[in-house]
């Protein structure tokens, strides 16, 4: 039948983006395939992937985390003066507490005052990017120590840090979601929040730590990202935003939560670090790049609705109105 | 029976906010010397023109219980298409009018993907808000377009009869939305698709094209600011309006129009626009630095919608539901 | 009249279905001109849906509509309108923000002629309204918001609404759920008026006593099928009930009455404001307690507060003696309480999730002391309640949704037995569900009765709770207002309490 070619293809369509977009930049540019730009690009989406994650269990549990990007420079930019005086366990210390008090303080606004996630994130943003720039005060921090640059642009057997970073981070983060009793409780809260309650489930909970762990995965990537440039300012990590979001919904998890997951979200941050790295090789202005993204992100939810309404074809939705006679 | 209440409803919570306009301007006439004065409440008055106008688009979709993102972004972009446009020789007027153009279709392509398509408003409109910052970018290669003739200063900062033209655009405005929210079908059914949805829809609305109109109206009002505010300023930076739709959110819930919709309206926005304004002026007269002044706003505008959201909830809790 | 024998509306095996259930399997109906014709069938029967496919919210799947002897598609509500077909629904639909008129002109406000936009001529609205209120004698200003009103004047709006527009079938939804008998006199009134003018009234109810007083004739729906139309002069009471419930009814409920246990729950001057005003009560081991009365008595809110889901502003919670310090549902759970929400599937389930899922999620910590999941467990545990509660489904993994009314309540029921629930609040536990699986549930709340354990139980459908339980609690705006024990039930009694009656008879 036609309709279960489509809904194949809608399962499958990450993997044949993904693969499109390989075939297509080796085709067009000889630079892609090299090891150094493979390893470039991997190490890119690494950033990029555990910011996903994080905003990927916001998505999943029905919210939306606006705020990572200026957390991300909130905790890295404070975190900078320390690891520039030499105390880098310090320094990673005090971006991990600011970015875990930020998320936190998104997760509390959410369940006990009742912001909608986008609102409550989006205040954070600027609050957070405003006391990023009252701190630095228009300045730059940069030059530091080689150990703590080995953290972001270090290699090793060939490979850089960044990367096996990303493949223990990924590892943990899929154990959790889909093996344990906490990744269990996430969905069920995604996917309806008052039955999960009602079933003994301590919802605010569950939602305060999703928005407390983005808030540390925020400042462990603003720390790796400084140290990849070796400097730090107020202005960093503004498109990890928009580009999360696009990864976390191109890679297959729906908008309306309780579905998907963080290995959906892996390939979604592959995607889109090929689409940019991509648009970087072919002279694409760099203006371009939110428009290709919040085109993603639109683009991926036609797929699913297209996949919804393939699956429910036999049922016209009417409204939500229960029948009782 | 019910107190029998009387028909003043929509004006009733404005005393409340008039109040805090009132001790806004008394705490920074007693703390700063040139704020009390006739020059500064013109330029107040200036300086809210264009967040009142954007706190209108912003107030129509709230009304609906949506919200658009994009606000600032097609300020933006719309700023630096007419811009672009006088520069290449295009009548002024005509520009203008281009440029309110795109406002209207970038509004239609908000509409039409939340209304018709049914996806969330908030993804729909946080992407679309990259994507047309993105385009003012490209069309402007990330460049300000520089100064402008005398003809299309006039807009933003000419005068008339002895009152500065922005101030009269927007009061025009002004009086055209509350004509139209409160004495138009349309404007009753906006009211009435934020109530509720599906009671519109059982009452034979077309809920769809309430929502598609309203937000082409939101794009036509965010490029009118966005035209205004290049006028004013004198040039059409790619990101002028980038923030407006954070300033324009808080000026609607001080107004009045809370996120559930359906109630409040374009009188309280106006007031909960010129708090705003008056808040932004006085912190500039404090000497405040930009950076500060940023993140203070921030500050309260977060703790505005705070205790809008926790009035809300007492409120909901009162009526007992 | 004489032209009262002439056929206005006829429906042809109209069917129509949702996923999961055939809501209406080949219905049809011939309502007369000028007839009160009552729509008769217990909760689920397909009334209210056979009506909103009358006035275009709902599609059909299969039939044919006549108006006047011409057949008519009825794509949506405008449709209906022009057709002359008005509804009072029966939740109320009405914009709390807005005042009376504009809730009654909604969607067909009066016009001012200007070519541009469609002004609304506000002074004829408010003069139309104020008329239409004074025909209906409605005491209520015009101008007043919906939020202020009551819910009987909020019933007197709807049923303005409905006749705002020249109707020729108007259909009742149970108008008289929240009236009182005041109301309710001047209803019929008004019933009588509308008739006289030739308008056909299609009045679903399942109060028996009323279709005596206003009905011409009384068709009965059960489980989606038509079943008979009658003449309601030649028909008595108990021939309706056979009709609406079928013969099943003697064997429906099983009850073993036993030996009542200790205290289980006891709960002291419960108040959550205005919902629930100063209600205190207990259950024993081994009982089933009934909660009785209108939509809106606060039945609901007495069983989420005891679950911890409304936080109450007075009142003390017991379990077993012991008094619960903090109340959410965590600790409701903690405390072995199970609730089996009346919105099973917003509340009680996750829906988007498998049956194994469900089953297991008030679980989770006891079944995986460790944290993590094992997923042979969790099936081997599944199949087990799958099978012991006869659950029809293919497998364990099967998404909750694709299951019917009756199954997925029994879902939500393994649940709650997983946890070994001491404690179980049922909240209207059959309601949308088939004659079949009614008996199933019946039979395993017995069952957990005569293990022990304690049952609170609310229905609105008073054979049913006179059935089954050992005592009743009848509430009536927010206060329990009588209780009876089982060998002093009597029907009407408990009816005229609920409706706020009590007292006058005794």
């Amino acid at each position: 039948m036609a309709s279960n070619n489509i809904k194949l293809l809608i399962k499958y369509a990450r993997f044949f983006i993904l693969i499109l977009l390989f075939s297509g930049f080796s085709l067009l540019s000889p630079h892609f395939l090299t090891f150094q730009n493979q390893m470039n690009i991997l190490a890119q989406a690494a950033l990029l992937s555990m910011v996903s994650y994080g905003m990927t269990l916001a998505i999943v549990t029905g919210g939306i985390d606006l705020s990572m990007g200026s957390v991300l420079a909130l905790s890295s930019c404070i975190a900078a003066s320390f690891l520039k005086s030499g105390n880098i366990i310090g320094g990673i210390l005090i971006g991990l507490i600011i970015g875990f008090l930020c998320g936190s303080i998104n997760g509390l606004s959410i369940t006990k005052i009742g912001l909608s996630p986008f609102i409550a994130t989006y205040g954070m943003d600027w609050v957070a990017r405003g006391l990023a720039y009252v701190y630095m005060g228009g300045t730059q921090i940069y030059g530091f120590s080689a150990v703590f640059r080995f953290l972001g642009s270090g290699q090793f057997l060939g490979v850089p840090a960044l990367i096996y970073e990303m493949a223990i981070m990924t590892i943990v983060l899929v154990f959790v979601t889909y093996k344990t009793i906490y990744g269990r409780n996430i969905y069920a809260t995604g996917s309806n929040k008052t039955a999960t309650r009602l079933s003994g489930v301590n919802t605010d909970k569950i939602i305060i730590s999703i928005y407390s762990i983005n808030g540390l995965l925020s400042a462990i990537v603003g720390l790796l990202y400084i140290s990849r440039l070796n400097a730090a300012e107020a202005v960093i990590g503004t498109d990890f935003t928009l580009n999360s979001i696009a990864a976390t919904l191109i890679g297959g998890t729906p908008f309306s939560g309780g579905e998907g997951g963080v290995a959906q979200t892996f390939i979604g941050a592959v995607i889109m670090t090929l689409l940019t790295n991509g648009m970087n090789i072919l002279g694409i202005s760099s203006y371009w790049q939110n428009a290709v993204v919040g085109f993603v992100i639109l683009f991926s939810l036609f797929i699913e609705k297209t996949g919804k309404v393939l699956s429910e074809k036999r049922f016209e939705s009417v409204s939500k109105t229960s029948i009782n006679a | 029976m019910v107190n029998l209440i009387n028909s003043k409803n929509k004006f009733k919570k404005v005393p409340g906010i008039l109040f805090g306009l009132l001790a806004v301007v008394c705490i920074f006439s007693i703390t700063t010397p040139y704020f009390f004065t006739l020059n500064n409440f013109i330029n107040i008055l200036e300086q809210a023109s264009i967040l009142v106008i954007a706190s209108f688009a912003m107030t129509l979709t709230i009304l609906l219980g949506k919200i658009d993102m994009s606000i600032g972004s097609i300020m933006s972009l719309t700023g630096v298409v007419t811009g672009l446009m006088i520069h290449n020789g295009m009548p002024v007027w005509i520009s203008v009018f281009l440029g309110v153009v795109a406002g209207a279709l970038l509004g239609m392509f908000n509409g039409y993907l939340i209304s018709y398509q049914g996806f969330d408003f908030w993804i729909v409109t946080f992407s679309s808000m990259g994507i047309i910052q993105s385009l003012a970018l490209v069309i402007t290669n990330g460049a300000t377009v520089p100064g402008f003739g005398n003809d299309f200063r006039f807009l933003g900062d000419g005068s008339l009869f002895g009152l500065p033209v922005i101030v009269l655009i927007a009061s025009g405005i002004t009086i055209l939305l509350v004509f139209l929210t409160l004495r138009t079908t349309f404007g009753s059914n906006v009211y009435s698709v934020g109530g509720s949805e599906q009671i519109s829809k059982y009452a034979g609305i077309n809920t769809e094209a309430i929502v598609f109109k309203t937000y082409i109206l939101s794009g036509i009002l965010a490029g009118i600011a966005g035209i205004v505010l290049a006028s004013k300023v004198n040039s059409a930076s790619p990101i002028a309006g980038s923030g407006y739709e954070f300033d324009a959110i808080a000026a609607t819930l001080i107004g009045g129009t809370p996120f559930e919709g359906g109630r409040g309206g374009i009188v309280g926005t106006l007031i909960g626009a010129l708090i705003i304004a008056i808040l932004m002026n006085g912190l500039n007269l404090y000497g405040f630095t930009p950076p500060i002044q940023f993140t203070l706003i921030g500050f309260i505008i977060v703790l505005i919608i705070i205790i809008d959201v926790l009035n809300e909830k007492y409120k909901a809790k009162k009526w007992g539901k | 009249m004489s032209i009262k024998n002439d056929v206005i509306l006829r429906l042809e095996n109209i069917t129509k279905e949702f996923p999961g259930v055939l809501a209406l399997d080949r219905v049809s109906l011939e309502v007369k001109q000028g007839e009160v014709h009552v729509l008769l069938g217990e909760n689920g029967a397909g009334k209210s849906t056979l009506m909103k496919i009358l006035c275009g919210v709902y599609k059909k799947d299969g039939g044919k509509i006549f108006i006047d002897n011409k057949e008519v598609t009825i794509n949506g509500v405008k449709d209906a309108e022009k057709l002359g077909i008005g509804i009072i629904h029966q939740e109320f639909n009405l914009l709390p923000f807005r005042d009376i008129a504009q809730n009654i002109y909604l969607g067909k406000e009066p016009r001012k002629n200007l070519k541009l936009v469609d002004v609304i001529d506000r002074s004829v609205m408010y003069k139309k309204c104020r008329e239409l209120l004074d025909s209906l004698e409605i005491n209520i200003n015009e101008y007043a918001l919906v939020k202020d009103l009551g819910v009987a004047q909020k019933q007197m709006v709807e049923i303005a609404k409905a006749l705002s527009s020249e109707v020729k079938i108007l259909i009742m939804d149970e108008p008289t759920a929240t009236l009182t008998k005041n109301e309710i006199d001047k209803l019929f009134n008004i019933i009588l008026q509308l008739k006289a003018k030739g308008v056909s009234i299609i009045y679903i109810s399942h109060r028996l006593e009323e279709i005596k007083i206003i009905g011409d004739r009384v068709t009965v729906l059960r489980d989606g099928k038509y079943i008979g139309t009658v003449e309601v002069c030649d028909t008595s009471t108990d021939e309706l009930v056979k009709m609406m419930v079928g013969r099943k009814i003697e064997n429906l409920y099983t009850r073993t009455y036993n030996k009542i246990g200790k205290e289980a729950l006891r709960v002291e001057g419960l108040t959550l404001n205005k919902r629930i005003r100063d209600v205190s009560f207990k259950i024993h081991e081994g009982e089933i307690v009934g909660f009785y009365g209108l939509v809106g008595a606060g039945r609901t809110e007495v069983a989420k507060t005891v679950f911890g889901e409304y936080k109450p502003d007075k009142g003390s919670i017991y379990v077993f003696g012991r008094k619960l310090s903090k109340l959410t549902p965590t600790e409701a759970v903690k405390n072995k309480i199970g609730l089996l929400p009346e919105d099973r599937k917003e509340e009680g389930l996750n829906i988007k999730m498998s049956v194994k899922q469900n089953i297991v999620q008030a679980s989770l910590k006891k079944v995986f002391p460790s944290g993590i999941l094992k997923e042979e467990l969790e099936l081997e545990i599944s199949k087990k309640y799958i099978k012991e509660l006869n659950i029809a489904t293919p497998d364990a993994h099967k998404i909750v949704k694709n299951l019917s009314g009756g199954n997925q309540q029994k879902v939500v029921l393994a649940k709650w037995l997983l946890t070994e629930s001491d404690i179980i609040i049922f909240d209207e536990p059959t309601r949308g569900i088939d004659v079949g699986a009614k008996a199933e549930i019946y039979e395993i709340m017995d069952e957990l009765a005569k293990k022990g354990r304690a049952i609170m139980m609310i229905s609105s459908d008073i054979k049913e709770i006179m059935g089954l339980t050992d005592r009743i609690y009848v509430m009536y705006q927010g206060k329990i207002v009588a209780e009876f024990d089982h060998q002093n039930y009597n029907q009407e009694k408990i009816i005229s309490f609920a409706i706020g009656k009590g007292e006058k008879h005794g």
